[in-house]
């Protein structure tokens, strides 16, 4: 731990796991109706997001050095493009659907007959693009890097050591899952087990470590094909999710009003 | 942006913090945000009588769901409960902070932070305000006029100056300033600042304003 | 002025100051550059200190001998105006032989980083080895960038990764470089102090560990000084074998470059393909030369390991198999978008400012200057095998990376030529006697020209060795590269060139 850093360096990793558990209790990830989810819809969901980094961004900057404010300065950067884009893709299902609630949307498209939806193409699209760079992942990050200069969330992570960086890296590693989760629940919900429906919990379980295995292989895959992009080039990379994401919401439009 | 306190320049040395009453007010600010989000429910209903003298229909459905749950349309549709949401965070920061003391006894160790085997750090190591949101300036830099003065690797002496201005207030406000300054300047002659002359003038615009009525 | 001996063309002239700075003037006018400069100590020879510059013109080498009036302390005129690689090279001629070189624009010292105390100079002959001084407060005076919000980004010299110490002082404005300064010496070993207590027939070995991922070049030019002090003649199979090792060094570090640059541009694969074949070429190595860098496989009189005749057709077929995988390799790195787009117009040295720089070797080529000593002066084995220059001339990364493909096809064919057509006859002759003498080697290494001027006393021993590198000339261009480029850029452009720390710090 530094020396000249105030208690905020201590509260983040707590306050930044807390975050990521909440957000991960209300992601249907298994089954629906689940106990806090009532507590927030995706709106919400965006904003404790943007809470944990808030507070990752100020510990990084708490201990005074060059890269902790230099990994805070880009993550800010990142973040302030990737939000809106976030949002956009969220508004999507939620206009399908009629519902910015998770869960309502998750019971909607699994358990509704099957109807193709060109636009959530679109929107899953822009969601991986925002996953990749809210995650730290390449191309907007290299997790792998031992490069100072280079790093981004890395480089907010250097004076933490020991439980603070254990529980630093776990939120780091919810906080993938969690958007694993909710890429799951809006472009994939199919054998999520409905609210009260025990009996169907291990299939969703196996369900869902299949979609997790799937995701990941081919986030293995993109990482090792793509090259880490330049800093500046990432407001044109969340500015086209941000496109992808509008260009789907005025097809959705055209196709005609929600039912 | 100041973050150790650390003065960066040398003119800065007698800066003080802001006093306590100073504060305060910014405090205060602060804390009705924070009240604003915690307790959306209250405050909609004591702002329900002005919407409804307004458009003549109160909010209703969301302050169906009881104090505690924010529910625009219907809880089906979206629903927010700012306590629930601090609760839960809170007992999961609790949860982690025991589960922590729990699996880990020992004491901190506290260290220099990670100076890359340089010891000579100085204040000029920290970001600046300016530095900090150069990234996002540099995105958005072809909607602002910059001129900068860099400083070339053989300086002795390098320095750096940059003069941002709004590209808005070169094509919109400065003509329309340049054209208001420009007509004001023609009708300058017309003030000599001498009382008999505004006496003539108002005599011509009465003349001018009874032949009018005449006509 | 009397010719040196040796296959490469070099000429001593001994000159007073107003000449030293003359000669500089008329080598400068006629396109010539500086390679090095340093002083002897020659008081215990009755006579004052002495300070060489090492000139590279189209006529080969020029040595200039200026001895020294002042015995206590010396100096000599300023070249720095005239030479841009003199600035760094006059001051760390200061701090380690206490030669004040008059009106120097940069009076601050370079290798003395407070191991030793102000006015101590290591390598003066009276000076002793062993003894230890109080480490002495470093307050090196960076040049801090003037302007409202500027603040820096100090890094190293301990990094995070496995890389030489040097720490690089940012000015910056968040993401926006707006000046670089290095400073090195970290790696201040002494290397050359040490070299006067060896015997010269046997201090290859250390040449050959001055900088460990040139050893093959640094050996071959040691060696070639003291076969040119000593008179030796080489057969030609020990020429042509030691072409082969310094080919073989040049590919082995061309491939790691090019995995290192992929992967600070974020693509891991290249790494792993690039590092698996750069192993395969390491244990070839390790199995025929006994060392995986090559070192001590180059003697004085010739080269330590015979080839023999059944391991060319291995060889050979090494070559082929790495041959094909590079262009394929090749064909992946030009054909990403991602990595070009890192690669292209980042760090940027137009062939003006590389020229005015006298940049060296890779660097100099890439950004346009044809300059490589097997072509400019193909002495045995490159007279035969007709070396082909490589040059691009865009500057930037991606200039340097096609830079190392072009370099390493050509190295591939050089390599094929002299396992085809490798002469008959012994690999290494022996020494004669020891005796005084000065000798000058001259050798196109991976990195750019390595020099080593040897003095040889009549007792056997080394009396003064100087082993320059090409990263004097090439390190102050980073900083002039970095310009204008944003922060995390830096790495890549730093790798591009692959400078040496220990070369310089010595």
């Amino acid at each position: 731990m530094a020396r000249d850093a105030s208690f905020l360096l201590r509260f983040a990793p707590y306050c930044v796991f807390g975050c990521m558990v909440l957000a991960a209790s209300i992601v249907p990830m298994v089954a629906t109706g689940l106990p806090f989810a009532p507590a927030a819809d995706v709106i919400a969901l965006v904003g404790l997001l943007a809470t944990a980094r808030v507070f990752m961004a100020l510990a990084a900057m708490d201990a005074g050095t060059a890269f902790g404010s230099m990994g805070a300065r880009r993550e800010m950067l990142v973040a302030g493009l990737a939000e809106p884009a976030l949002l956009m893709v969220f508004f999507m299902p939620s206009l399908i659907v009629g519902s910015t609630s998770l869960t309502t949307i998750v019971e909607t498209l699994a358990y509704q007959p099957f109807a193709l939806h060109p636009s959530l193409a679109f929107a899953a699209v822009a969601f991986v693009m925002v996953l990749l760079a809210e995650n730290a992942r390449i191309p907007v990050d290299n997790p792998a890097t031992h490069l100072e200069l280079t790093m981004i969330h890395e480089a907010m992570l250097l004076e933490y050591s020991g439980r603070y960086l254990a529980l630093m890296e776990w939120a780091h590693a919810l906080k993938l899952m969690v958007y694993a989760g909710i890429g799951i629940a809006l472009f994939a919900p199919w054998g999520v087990s409905p609210a009260g429906r025990w009996d169907l919990v291990p299939a969703a379980l196996a369900a869902l470590a299949a979609k997790l295995f799937i995701g990941g292989l081919a986030l293995a895959i993109l990482e090792t094909v793509s090259a880490k992009m330049r800093i500046f080039r990432a407001p044109e990379f969340l500015g086209m999710a941000f496109l992808l994401a509008v260009l789907g919401m005025l097809i959705l439009l055209l196709q005609g009003p929600p039912r | 942006m100041v973050f150790l306190g650390r003065p960066r320049e040398p003119g800065l040395v007698q800066a003080r913090d802001a006093g306590p009453w100073e504060r305060w007010s910014l405090a205060a600010l602060a804390a009705a945000c924070v009240l604003l989000g915690l307790l959306p429910v209250p405050v909609l209903r004591a702002l329900e009588p002005v919407a409804a003298l307004l458009v003549g229909e109160g909010i209703g459905a969301p302050l169906e769901g009881g104090w505690l749950f924010l529910a625009p349309v219907s809880a089906q549709r979206a629903s927010y409960s700012p306590l629930l949401f601090l609760a839960v965070i809170a007992a999961a920061i609790a949860g982690a902070w025991l589960l922590v003391r729990h699996a880990w006894r020992g004491c901190t160790r506290l260290a220099d932070p990670w100076d890359c085997g340089f010891p000579a750090q100085t204040a000029r190591m920290q970001d600046s305000a300016e530095g900090f949101g150069q990234p996002v300036k540099q995105i958005f830099e072809p909607f602002f006029r910059i001129e900068r003065e860099v400083p070339d690797p053989f300086d002795e002496a390098p320095r750096y100056a940059a003069r941002t201005s709004d590209r808005l207030w070169h094509w919109l406000y400065l003509p329309v300033a340049a054209a208001v300054a420009r007509l004001s300047s023609l009708l300058a002659p017309l003030q000599h600042g001498r009382m008999h002359l505004y006496l003539v003038y108002s005599f011509a615009t009465l003349l001018f304003l009874l032949l009018v009525i005449r006509a | 002025m009397n010719a040196l001996p040796g296959a490469i063309p070099a000429r001593l002239a001994e000159v007073d100051a107003a000449g030293w700075r003359a000669t500089g003037a008329a080598v400068r006018a006629r396109g010539g550059r500086l390679l090095s400069l340093w002083a002897a100590d020659r008081r215990d020879l009755g006579e004052g200190h002495v300070a060489f510059a090492a000139f590279a013109g189209a006529e080969g080498l020029l040595l200039l001998r200026l001895p020294l009036a002042n015995r206590d302390a010396p100096s000599a005129p300023d070249l720095s105006d005239l030479f841009l690689p003199a600035v760094r090279l006059q001051r760390a001629c200061t701090d380690l032989s206490g030669v004040a070189f008059e009106v120097a624009r940069d009076p601050r010292p370079w290798l003395r980083h407070g191991a030793w105390p102000a006015g101590v100079h290591p390598l003066r002959r009276d000076f002793v080895a062993r003894q230890s001084f109080a480490p002495v407060p470093d307050d090196y005076p960076f040049v801090s960038v003037a302007g409202e919000g500027v603040h820096e980004i100090p890094v190293g010299p301990v990094h995070a990764g496995i890389i030489e110490p040097g720490h690089f002082r940012f000015s910056v404005l968040g993401e926006r470089v707006l000046r670089l300064e290095e400073r090195l010496g970290y790696k201040h070993k002494g290397i050359e102090k040490r070299f006067e207590t060896l015997a010269a027939a046997e201090a290859h070995r250390l040449a050959g560990r001055v900088s460990g991922d040139s050893t093959v070049a640094v050996a071959w030019a040691y060696a070639m000084a003291l076969e040119a002090a000593w008179g030796v003649q080489l057969p030609a199979r020990a020429l042509w074998l030691r072409a082969l090792l310094l080919e073989r060094e040049r590919i082995a570090n061309h491939l790691g470059d090019l995995g290192m640059l992929g992967n600070d541009a974020g693509l891991a694969f290249g790494l792993a393909q690039f590092g698996r074949l750069k192993e395969c070429w390491l244990q070839d190595n390790a199995r025929l030369w006994c060392h995986r860098y090559l070192m001590d496989a180059i003697v004085p009189g010739g080269v330590g390991v015979d080839l023999a005749t059944e391991q060319h057709a291995d060889l050979h077929e090494a070559v082929t198999e790495l041959e094909a995988e590079v262009l394929e390799l090749r064909a992946v790195y030009d054909e990403h978008a991602g990595l070009q787009d890192r690669f292209r117009g980042c760090g940027q040295l137009s062939p003006d400012l590389a020229l005015r720089l006298g940049l060296t070797g890779i660097a100099a080529r890439a950004s346009g200057q044809a300059r490589d000593l097997r072509v400019d002066f193909p002495v045995l084995p490159w007279d035969v095998l007709g070396v082909r220059a490589c040059t691009q001339t865009g500057g930037d990364v991606a200039a340097r990376v096609a830079l190392r493909f072009d370099e390493i096809a050509e190295s591939l064919r050089l390599l094929r030529a002299v396992l085809d057509d490798l002469p008959e006859g012994d690999c290494r002759v022996p020494l004669p006697a020891p005796r005084a003498g000065l000798g000058l080697g001259w050798v196109e290494g991976w990195r750019g020209e390595v020099l080593v001027a040897l003095e040889t006393g009549a007792d056997c021993r080394v009396r003064r060795c100087h082993p320059h590198d090409p990263s004097w000339q090439n390190w102050p261009a980073l900083e002039h590269a970095v310009i204008g480029n944003i922060v995390p850029d830096f790495p890549l452009i730093n790798k591009s060139f692959n400078l040496s720390y220990a070369g310089v710090d010595l």
